[in-house]
């Protein structure tokens, strides 16, 4: 089931999900808005308990939206039935755990880990040999295909389970903490072999992470907090007048639909912002003063 | 931490485990309570209903002669009751007792002929214990007094119309007691007249309970003994009924000897196992002794053996249930512990010793088992009738005492590790076994195979054995371990194969049991069990059917056989018995001396010459040939035609050549090849079996004997041959007496049970222990799921991961249990099972097709349960959320 634009491979408006917990119910996305492109490669950070673990299920398919809209490569996530469900899942979205042997079958080898996708997908066998072969190598891991996971490092793993979920050429490979169980140096290798993958093979990559180290590694982070987007950071790479590379990132707040913005934290806290703040429209910004009365009357 | 916490912590805290555990326990103390009661009660009952139908018979009586001294009477009597043993007294309670005295001679004062004088005979005078309610007035008066004016040995009594009709007397008449030898009638002394003993009839008299078991005592018949049928009527026993106080002054007068009795009814009601055994070995004893026992030993001589081997394959059911009550409990004890395993470990990681975790687990456990057991306690004694017995007890509390030290032992066991570790760790075992798990599991089949050793050499009757019954779940369970250590190298040649197909489901399940089996171990112990335990129950039912149908054969050695004195008709009227398929025909030579070649001597006999070939014929659809028929129709030694020989003579042993002589110029010399106690056909006692063919010249043209092979009905062959119905014996009928054997059917009614219940229990071990696995089982699925599997792919991935280690062990199951059967068939007695008692040890036999059926049920109900708990799973959390 595909509709809406190929502009995105992802599309969330005002995305709610509300779970009931022992009969609690938490809301743990509360109108979120993203916007994804095709081919880029994304970290969605948050503190623990943001909402970012819930909006990476629901991406991938394994979790169902309470309302609002998600659209992923054409995909609507709120229609879709069980079976177009497990085809979205085998076709269109791949999913990398945060534990590094989450995503293999602790009694299959490397090599027939990465085919097993493929052979849901019913491909022939030859197929399969060489597109695992070809993964193995693009990952770097071509050593191990015929190690258990057991018999693999962590690193090696983790790699091991990005060819797995991109063994079917998905669109999107959703990650979710991929990195969370590495040492910085292991960490650096999986994100390198989520770069290549989103370069050579040109899937989107969609990071989840509470490290907000990880934007180092991507173009675009987005930050999430109580269940919305609340700020957006875009990495781009200049040369300096000497000719060397630079990367400059630029954080910005996200608008939404609505008009709505979440000020970073540290702004608010640092102007003591509060109940309500002034805004006044200039020729080419907004400005924003805090509304109490104190302040309200020196600004007068 | 108080009860009340406890127990909500118990129930609400893991509810499905902690529900799980308490269901098995108080199930496990259900059966435990409710199986040695029903079982009691029910063959205790069936014997009661034998008891009851076998009527008159069921009663002892004993009697002992003495000089009576009158004023020890009632000692004498009493002396007579404590002869015998104190639970005989107890079942049988007060009882009836009389008194009597006879004569060998008599003579009537009214000239009544009643004796020719040439054989013995006895006119009984009985005085019983309470005549006035014994006995009811039809003519006359009772008894009134010592006719102290005329003679004091002349005595009033009463009889039955038929007694009195036989002896000619009518009332007022008196019966005078002659002192006389055997050699003739002595004169009477006059001087001694005063002491003649002589009885007046006063009245005539009927029962008032004809149940009275002094009444079916033979010797006071209501009827008297009028000798031989078809001889001239004459008395050999008759009784006269007196009055007890007339008793001592008569004694006193003609000093005579008396009989003392005692003789009781059996009450069914009252009869149990434990109390018929000690009556039939107090009635062996008596019947050995001075004293006299009635047909009750006769009525219940085979209850014990039966019994005995009711209690073998019982037992065995109750033991095999037992352990897989205990099995389920285990694994369900397990089934908590794995979910609180992270509590325990939370526990442990903020100080808290392994004592104090223990402790609290003890108590989680006593909050969740002893309720149940209660419970299931209280049910079974609500539900099923019977007493308490230490062995009830004690299965009542087995599963309770099991899950409460298994509980804390199990979970802290699982916290030891990371719950990561935990996941991995069976894998690890079954892949690299620790060479002491290798010698602990080599030692298990060991012992496995050394029970199977043992059970094999027992000897039927020793009632519940626990070699015997342990050894078809020790071998299932030494199987299993063989089977799953052998299977990883099984599958491992098949994955070649199936990395070049194109099936998911296949490879991976494959492949995962032959890399990582951990998870199959206990579903393929316990199923094999279930399978193995409803097998073998199988296979004891299909032995004792054909022991039943080979004894049938044996009995009958056709579907009917007619003896009969010369079957005067032509042989187209033989041929032409409705029904009849084939005939076998043997003629009967009376009196016949043949000389046995090898000592000589000659010895009387009777020679039955029959047909073999044609006998062979009408065997046809017997499962095997009967025993006779076989021996008949072997090799011998000498190569002269093989006979066998009914009964025993002194002068010939087997293997001996016999020369028969018949109608002195037909002679044959056969080779005796075995005896029988009885065989089909033969009527008279010693009884040489022959071939008709060596000796066809002589016999007549009409058969004393027939063979019949088809459905016939005993009126139609009589009525063909004509001859009375009473000359044709049906193998149908004695099937259908065999089948009928209550205390038989009883035995089988429960094994069965017993049987089902283990079989079902084992079944539930197989699901509880596939459960376990389910967390690991999910985790792979849920993996799977988001690569795009959809739920019917994870219900037959499912369904293919389970279903060949549940065939395996299925056809392991199928080959133990038959295995077992055929090994320890002897030691369960199915001799005794089949109700026949006399005719050594029964060949098992196998039931694969039913064996089958029950593998695939079980198998069924397995797959069924594990395929749908995946299916509605899914269904229920709709996505996967792991």
């Amino acid at each position: 089931m595909t509709n809406g634009s190929s502009e995105y491979d992802i599309v969330c408006d005002n995305l709610v999900r509300i779970y009931q917990t022992e009969g609690v119910e938490v809301v743990a996305l509360q109108g979120l808005d993203l916007l994804v492109k095709p081919g880029e490669l994304l970290a969605v950070v948050g503190a623990s308990g943001s909402g970012k673990s819930t909006l990476l299920n629901i991406l991938s398919g394994n979790d169902v939206p309470t309302a609002g809209r998600a659209t992923v490569a054409g995909h609507d996530l709120l229609e879709m039935s069980g079976s177009n469900r497990a085809a979205y899942r085998r076709d269109v979205a791949g999913f990398v755990w945060q534990q590094t042997a989450r995503g293999l079958m602790p009694f299959l080898t490397a090599a027939e880990n990465i085919a097993l996708p493929l052979l849901i997908n019913s491909m022939s066998r030859a197929e399969r040999t060489a597109r695992a072969h070809e993964l193995l190598e693009l990952l770097g891991i071509a050593y191990c295909a015929d190690r258990r996971p057991k018999e693999m490092s962590g690193g090696e793993q983790q790699r091991c389970a990005i060819a797995v979920a991109v063994a079917n050429q998905p669109r999107v490979l959703f990650a979710d903490e991929p990195t969370g169980e590495l040492d910085s140096a292991t960490a650096d290798d999986v994100f390198a072999a989520l770069r290549r993958t989103n370069e050579e093979l040109g899937t989107t990559v969609v990071v989840v992470t509470h490290d907000p180290g990880v934007a180092e590694h991507v173009d675009r982070t987005v930050a999430i907090r109580d269940g919305r987007t609340s700020s957006e950071t875009l990495r781009r790479t200049e040369l300096t007048a000497e000719g060397h590379e630079r990367v400059v990132a630029e954080e910005y707040a996200v608008l939404d639909r609505a008009g709505r913005v979440q000020l970073p934290r540290e702004f608010v806290a640092q102007l003591g912002l509060r109940d309500r703040v002034r805004l006044e429209l200039e020729p080419d910004h907004v400005g924003l003063w805090p509304g109490h009365a104190g302040q309200d009357g020196e600004r007068r | 931490m108080s009860i009340w916490t406890l127990l909500k912590r118990g129930l609400l805290t893991h509810r499905t485990a902690a529900i799980v555990l308490a269901l098995v326990v108080g199930v496990g103390a259900f059966l435990g309570a409710a199986g040695p009661r029903w079982i009691d009660d029910r063959l205790d009952h069936t014997l009661q209903e034998t008891i009851a139908g076998s009527g008159d018979t069921a009663q002892v009586s004993a009697r002992e002669t003495s000089d009576v001294i009158p004023a020890r009477f009632d000692s004498e009597i009493e002396d007579l009751r404590e002869s015998v043993a104190p639970e005989l007294g107890d079942l049988l309670g007060a009882g009836r007792w009389s008194v009597s005295t006879g004569a060998r001679s008599f003579g009537t004062l009214n000239d009544s002929v009643v004796d020719d004088g040439l054989r013995p005979r006895r006119l009984e005078v009985r005085v019983p214990d309470a005549l006035d309610r014994l006995v009811e007035v039809v003519d006359g008066d009772l008894p009134a007094s010592v006719d102290n004016t005329a003679d004091a040995s002349i005595i009033d009594v009463v009889a039955t119309r038929p007694v009195a009709e036989a002896l000619r007397l009518e009332i007022g008449d008196v019966v005078s007691f002659e002192r006389r030898e055997p050699a003739g009638i002595q004169a009477v002394d006059p001087n001694e007249s005063a002491r003649t003993p002589a009885v007046r009839l006063t009245g005539l008299i009927e029962p008032t309970d004809p149940g009275d078991p002094f009444w079916s005592d033979a010797r006071v018949a209501l009827e008297p003994d009028l000798g031989a049928p078809g001889a001239e009527p004459r008395i050999t026993t008759g009784a006269l009924i007196g009055r007890r106080d007339v008793l001592q002054p008569w004694l006193t007068a003609t000093a005579d000897t008396v009989d003392t009795e005692w003789h009781v009814a059996i009450d069914p009601a009252r009869a149990d196992n434990s109390e018929v055994e000690a009556v039939v070995a107090e009635l062996r004893r008596l019947s050995t002794a001075t004293m006299w026992s009635s047909g009750l030993v006769d009525t219940l001589e085979r209850y014990p053996a039966q019994r005995s081997a009711a209690e073998g394959v019982v037992g065995f059911g109750m033991i095999s249930m037992a352990a897989l009550c205990v099995t389920l409990t285990l694994l369900s004890a397990r089934f908590l512990a794995e979910r609180r395993r992270d509590e325990a470990l939370l526990a442990r990681t903020r100080g808290a010793t392994s004592v104090a975790v223990a402790r609290l687990l003890v108590l989680d456990a006593l909050v969740l088992s002893v309720p149940a057991t209660l419970v299931g306690a209280l049910a079974a004694v609500l539900v099923v009738p019977g007493g308490w017995s230490g062995l009830g007890t004690l299965l009542t509390a087995v599963p309770a005492v099991v899950a409460v030290l298994a509980v804390p032992v199990m979970t802290i066991r699982a916290a030891r590790g990371a719950p990561a570790a935990a996941d991995e760790r069976a894998d690890v075992a079954a892949l690299r076994p620790s060479a002491r798990r290798l010698v602990g599991e080599a030692a298990a089949v060991v012992v496995a195979g050394l029970g199977l050793w043992l059970a094999g050499t027992r000897q039927p009757g020793a009632g519940v054995d626990p070699v015997v019954s342990l050894v078809p779940i020790v071998v299932a369970g030494a199987t299993g371990l063989v089977i799953f250590r052998a299977m990883p190298y099984l599958l491992a040649a098949l994955m070649p194969v199936l990395r070049r197909t194109e099936t998911l489901t296949a490879f991976l399940a494959v492949t995962r049991a032959a890399r990582a089996p951990a998870h199959a171990v206990l579903p393929v112990i316990a199923l094999l069990v279930a399978i193995g335990v409803a097998t073998f129950g199988g296979t004891v039912r299909a032995s004792v059917d054909d022991a039943r149908h080979t004894s049938s054969w044996n009995a009958v050695a056709a579907d009917a056989v007619v003896t009969a004195d010369a079957i005067r008709v032509d042989q187209e009227q033989i041929t032409s018995i409705p029904g009849a398929d084939a005939i076998a025909t043997g003629t009967v030579f009376p009196f016949q001396r043949p000389i046995n070649l090898d000592n000589g001597r000659a010895t009387g006999l009777d020679v039955l010459a029959v047909d073999v070939p044609a006998w062979q014929e009408v065997t046809a659809s017997a499962p095997g040939r009967p025993d006779v028929l076989a021996a008949l129709s072997g090799p011998t030694e000498s190569g002269a035609p093989a006979a066998v020989l009914k009964g025993r003579v002194d002068v010939v042993d087997v293997g001996d050549q016999l020369e028969v002589t018949l109608n002195k110029d037909t002679t044959a010399v056969v080779e005796v090849v075995a005896m029988f106690a009885d065989v089909p056909g033969s009527t008279s006692g010693t009884t040489l079996v022959m071939p008709l063919a060596p000796v066809a010249d002589a016999a007549q043209p009409w058969p004393d004997v027939m063979y019949i092979s088809g459905e016939v009905a005993a009126e139609s062959v009589a009525s063909t041959l004509g001859i009375a119905t009473d000359d044709v014996s049906l193998r149908a009928d004695v099937l259908e007496s065999i089948y009928g054997d209550s205390v038989l059917n009883a035995v089988l009614d429960v094994f069965m049970i017993v049987t089902v219940v283990s079989a079902v229990l084992a079944a539930a071990a197989a699901v509880m222990s596939l459960a376990i696995g389910e967390r690991v089982r999910a985790y792979g699925l849920s993996v799977l799921r988001t690569m795009g599997l959809t739920t019917r792919q994870s219900a037959v991935l499912t369904a293919s991961d389970v279903i060949p280690v549940s065939v395996v062990a299925a056809a392991a199951g199928i080959g133990v249990g038959t295995g077992v059967g055929l090994v320890i068939a002897d030691a369960l007695d199915l001799g005794a099972l089949s109700g026949a008692l006399s005719g050594g040890a029964m060949q098992a036999v196998t039931d694969l097709p039913s064996a089958a059926v029950a593998a695939a049920a079980v198998l069924g109900a397995v797959v069924l349960g594990i395929v749908g708990a995946v299916v509605s799973g899914q269904r229920r959390t709709e996505v996967l959320r792991s």
